[in-house]
């Protein structure tokens, strides 16, 4: 297989996973865009920064930092699992 | 000021005992709440017609009104956490720790508030979750509404972590005073602890609180939600570079407010004198004298670039702006705040905590106004302007009125119900009183024994 | 509206632009069998035009009559000596047309022509060397180079678009009744809106009114698009229409406000038809190709808006209706003819065949009157109205070779523009016609007919003969006051003016 072949494949790949699309000139919207860079460039920096410190930092307790982790993944899928819930229950109400 | 020592029982009160105004104002809050759920209820029923809105253009309308207004609000009432996180563990400004945990919690019950207001003022509020986080790969590169729900979940998150863990440390040692009937709960709290983590918790506290005081003010209220308006060129009353710092002054403002009358009114209840002094009101109004100070300051800016030589829309819109009763009001209460805390800082006597008070609320209530009539002669005073014969003006509904009733009904149902589940001020911060670090008054009596 | 005076993209007014395209040029054409001192001294001279520095009766005067033919057919190769073009040229013209065009951009800043003037003596100068395409990609203005355009990218190579003649348009309102009756619509959702202002840029008085028709501008660069957090609002890849996923909308109604025309239009409250009712009877139109729920008035809750009607380009509604639109088959009907929808990428569209015969008109007027120093538009007996070839004339589809060319703006005579072009959308409606200026206001309809009787018939006409409004007209009454509408619905407040 060649590079070229390889490349086309790579395309259709992140196409379809990032499901670009065409503006009418045929230049592709969605990614990369601004917010590419602002959101996971610059605005998620402090908390890179602080997972980094939760690791890398002295006294160190790796235990601790994974739990912090968890702690941040867990309330953040508990607001959005419940937000997923009071929403569906008004779309069974209402929509 | 008080000169009684602190101790663990002055902060158990609010678990211990419940007077009978408690009872009154939980349900006094629970009714309003209720109220503007039922209110809601209607408006899903028969649509968004309910409101006030319509669509800006042909539709003679604003798209966009009190909801969006009040959204805002509450994000900036969020902030007061941020900055007394900031003052007391970045800054080591001691003074303000007995606040500190009240102001964090005041972040999670704004943001609530808040992501509230956006689930109501959506048509399909059913699809907020999966339209919103199905597509988000995609969106988040473009769209800056996709910015403030991820940037509004990470503060959301980061805040409850903070104060998760700085909680370990208060509910293992005050858990023998603690209701038994939260005990599932205090257990999941306090999971995995041991003496040995407090250094190492300690020193990911203050990293979170780093990152969130960056990520908040600056990116939050100084960046993402700004941009949902300064980063569209055809609305000369949004577009432009200034709306970030000028959001977060008003954020800021009304955060150091809604900081205020919290303490005030969980210093009144629990009679907390000797805990939440008289220095601390006063140095929070000073703050609040210098937040308004910034936010006048941002708004002479806009107004100048507005009327000197702008161009037609700018100026059009600028014109709307400075001949419209609700901003003349809103920027006049902030200005006779700030005359009143310049004049209170020369002479102390002025100085009084009901004033403070009265200054507090008078913010809150011009910074609603403005905000809510930002978001509205944004969208009145476009650069397309032709649909000016187009008849329609806003004006809120009464759903759209009793939505901030409800949300902040919503705000002090939260405290009262959290009040009696831990503690809301910090252990730290009594241990730290104790210690005779306090800034302007000295313990009468030497350290207390502590109740077993 | 315009508020920004600046030209194009490019800020770079370095002369050395200038030359950089004088050598690129020569050394593109030397070697060829091309005359490459007639090339550049053409070209050079086709700037100064542009600059000012030479007029256009000046040009003439230099160059004899066959030359400006040739030129005016784009047929640069045969000019310059050449039978047939080979492609490397052509491509190196191009490149050496960028640099042209850019200094053309710098040295227009610096003229006191005004900015409509310098971007038609702009395309005027890229049509010297051939460059029509270029001027389109470079700034989106030029509709007939834009149709040259196409398949560069490699992609789609539709684009639906409208032209609308704004000088034929008297105000009937068939078309918002067409649309009304296509989709559906709610009261006062008028996904195509009509729009009478006074401008005194323009010498427009309520006495005299501009006119405005304002559909879905479907743009290229669609705010609406990016700013949607959900995908709902798209682009279809085949043919460039921005639509609405009535299925994934939200209704947080950020692509209205990210709009800066103002053409979206929210479902307030639920329609008096059920879904499921709506959704049997319509079937075919309700759904495009793809299976999504694009087309006719939106459920509650979500958003809505003009969508050049995709179930009919999908061949849903038989293939008659293939390219075409509802406004568009109302305006016929009533003889109007001023809204052309079509494919802006194909030179043969309905658009472009209709924009190159109107300017083609104006264009003999012009050169008739021309010796005159009559000026065209003044003394027409049409009220303004310019008569131009319609769908059922004869010569409509028959397109005389030499029209093909690109013909330079600035000779037609007819002012073309696309609203709001300034905030980068690209809108793909293309009006023929003076555009409103910066202080354009809007006449209301009770003004208009005060001071211009017979200029627009009203809201109250048009219901009396819209079939829809007289069934329905609680839900589908035609109306430009869609707040009072909505005023009805809002509990408690919700003050009208």
């Amino acid at each position: 297989m060649n590079l070229a072949t390889l490349s086309m494949l790579a395309w259709d790949a992140s196409s379809y996973l990032l499901q670009w699309r065409y503006h009418g000139d045929g230049s592709v919207v969605s990614f990369p865009g601004p917010g590419t860079w602002i959101i996971f460039g610059v605005v998620l920096m402090p908390i890179y920064v602080m997972a980094l410190a939760w690791f890398l930092g002295k006294p160190a307790d790796p235990k601790k930092a994974v739990m912090g982790v968890v702690y941040l993944v867990g309330i953040a899928a508990l607001l959005w699992i419940g937000m997923l819930v009071q929403t569906l229950m008004i779309g069974v109400t209402f929509f | 000021m008080s000169t009684k020592t602190p101790n663990e029982d002055d902060i158990l009160r609010p678990i211990r005992h419940t007077s009978k105004k408690y009872y009154v104002m939980l349900a006094v809050s629970a009714v309003v709440f209720t109220a503007f759920l039922g209110l809601w209820m209607i408006q899903l029923a028969e649509g968004m017609a309910v409101t006030g809105l319509s669509d800006w253009g042909s539709g003679g309308g604003v798209t966009w009104g009190l909801y969006i207004g009040a959204f805002i609000w509450w994000v900036g009432i969020a902030h007061g956490g941020i900055i007394l996180s900031a003052a007391v563990r970045l800054l080591g400004m001691e003074r303000y720790m007995p606040v500190a945990r009240l102001a964090e919690m005041l972040t999670l019950a704004g943001l609530s508030a808040a992501g509230f207001y956006i689930i109501v003022h959506m048509g399909r509020p059913d699809r907020m979750v999966t339209s919103v986080l199905g597509h988000y790969h995609i969106t988040v590169h473009n769209s800056p509404l996709v910015w403030d729900v991820t940037v509004i979940t990470a503060y959301f998150v980061m805040t409850a972590t903070y104060l998760a863990l700085t909680l370990r440390y208060d509910v293992t040692r005050l858990r023998d005073q603690l209701p038994n009937h939260f005990e599932p709960l205090y257990k999941l709290l306090t999971i995995g602890y041991s003496k040995k983590e407090d250094e190492v918790i300690e020193r990911m506290v203050w990293w979170l609180a780093l990152a969130i005081i960056i990520m908040a003010p600056l990116l939050l209220h100084g960046g993402v939600i700004p941009w949902l308006f300064a980063l569209l060129p055809s609305y000369p009353g949004w577009f432009g570079a200034i709306q970030g710092p000028q959001f977060l002054t008003i954020a800021l403002t009304s955060a150091i407010s809604g900081v205020i009358i919290l303490s005030y009114a969980f210093r009144k209840a629990y009679d907390w004198g000797h805990i939440i002094t008289d220095d601390i009101f006063r140095g929070l109004t000073l703050w609040l004298g210098f937040f308004a100070m910034l936010f006048l300051w941002l708004q002479l800016q806009q107004i100048v670039s507005g009327t000197f030589h702008s161009t037609t829309d700018h100026a059009y819109a600028t014109e709307a702006k400075l001949s419209h009763p609700i901003y003349i009001g809103s920027i006049a209460i902030v200005a006779a705040v700030l005359i009143y805390i310049f004049a209170q800082t020369v002479r102390k006597s002025l100085f009084s905590k009901r004033r403070s008070i009265v200054a507090a609320v008078a913010v809150l209530a011009a910074t609603l106004a403005e905000k809510v009539f930002f978001v509205v002669e944004g969208l009145m005073y476009p650069t397309f302007s032709l649909y000016e014969a187009t008849p329609g003006a806003y004006w809120p509904s009464v759903i759209e009125f009793v939505s901030v009733l409800g949300t902040i009904g919503m705000v002090v149902l939260f405290f009262l119900l959290v009040a009696k589940v831990v503690p809301v001020v910090e252990l730290h911060a009594v241990e730290h009183l104790r210690g005779g670090h306090g800034h302007d008054h000295e313990p009468e009596k030497a350290t207390e024994e502590v109740e077993a | 509206m315009s508020v920004d005076d600046s030209v194009g993209d490019h800020t770079d007014d370095s002369p050395a632009h200038l030359d950089d395209w004088e050598i690129e040029l020569r050394s593109a054409l030397e070697g060829t069998e091309y005359d490459a001192d007639l090339g550049v001294g053409l070209a050079k001279d086709a700037q100064r035009l542009a600059t000012g520095e030479l007029t256009e009766a000046q040009f003439r005067e230099r160059y004899d009559d066959d030359v400006i033919t040739n030129l005016e057919n784009e047929d640069f190769f045969e000019l310059l000596g050449a039978e047939d073009a080979d492609l490397e040229i052509v491509d190196d013209l191009r490149a050496a047309g960028g640099t042209f065009l850019d200094g053309l951009n710098g040295v227009s800043g610096n003229s006191d022509t005004s900015r409509r003037e310098v971007m038609k003596k702009m395309s005027a100068g890229a049509a010297f060397l051939g460059l029509g395409a270029l001027t389109a990609a470079d700034d989106g203005r030029d509709p007939q180079a834009a149709m040259a355009a196409q398949d560069d990218e490699g992609g789609n190579d539709t684009q639906f678009g409208m032209v609308i003649d704004l000088e034929r348009c008297d105000g009937c309102l068939g078309c918002v009744e067409g649309c009304y009756e296509e989709n559906n619509l709610r009261a006062g959702a008028n996904w195509m809106y009509v729009l009478n202002y006074k401008d005194e840029e323009n010498q427009r008085t309520a006495e005299d009114p501009g006119r405005l028709v304002r559909p879905c501008q479907h743009c290229s660069e669609a705010p609406c698009e990016q700013v949607c957090p959900t995908t709902a609002r798209h682009t279809r890849p085949e043919d460039g229409l921005v639509l609405t996923d009535y299925d994934i909308c939200i209704g947080c109604r950020y692509c209205q406000v990210g709009c800066p025309y103002g053409v979206n239009y929210f479902a307030w409250d639920p329609p008096r038809v059920d879904e499921e009712q709506h959704l049997e009877e319509n079937n075919n139109h309700v759904y495009d190709n793809r299976d999504q729920r694009v087309d006719m008035r939106p459920p509650r809750g979500v958003m809505g808006k003009c969508t050049m009607c995709p179930s009919r380009q999908d061949g849903n509604m038989g293939e008659e209706a293939v390219g075409t639109v509802a406004c568009m088959d109302a305006c016929d009907q009533m003889g109007m003819s001023a809204i052309h929808f079509g494919d802006l990428n194909d030179p043969e569209s309905r658009p472009n065949q209709y924009i190159r015969h109107r300017t083609a008109h104006s264009r003999g007027e012009l050169e008739d009157l021309d010796e005159e120093g009559v000026e065209v538009y003044d003394d027409d007996d049409d009220g303004g109205v310019l008569p131009g070839p319609a769908p059922g004339d004869d010569d409509y589809d028959d397109v005389p070779e030499w029209l093909s060319s690109n013909i330079p703006s600035s000779e037609t005579g007819v002012s073309t523009f696309r609203l709001l072009e300034e905030m980068d959308t690209k809108p793909n409606v293309i009006y023929l016609g003076d555009e409103p200026g910066p202080n354009a206001e809007q006449l209301s309809q009770e003004e208009v007919e005060e001071e211009a009787p017979g200029y627009t018939i009203s809201y109250e006409q048009l219901n009396e003969r819209s079939a829809l409004a007289m069934t329905e007209p609680d839900d589908h009454e035609i109306v430009d006051d869609r707040k009072d509408v909505l005023d009805e619905s809002t509990i408690g407040g919700g003050i009208g003016q």
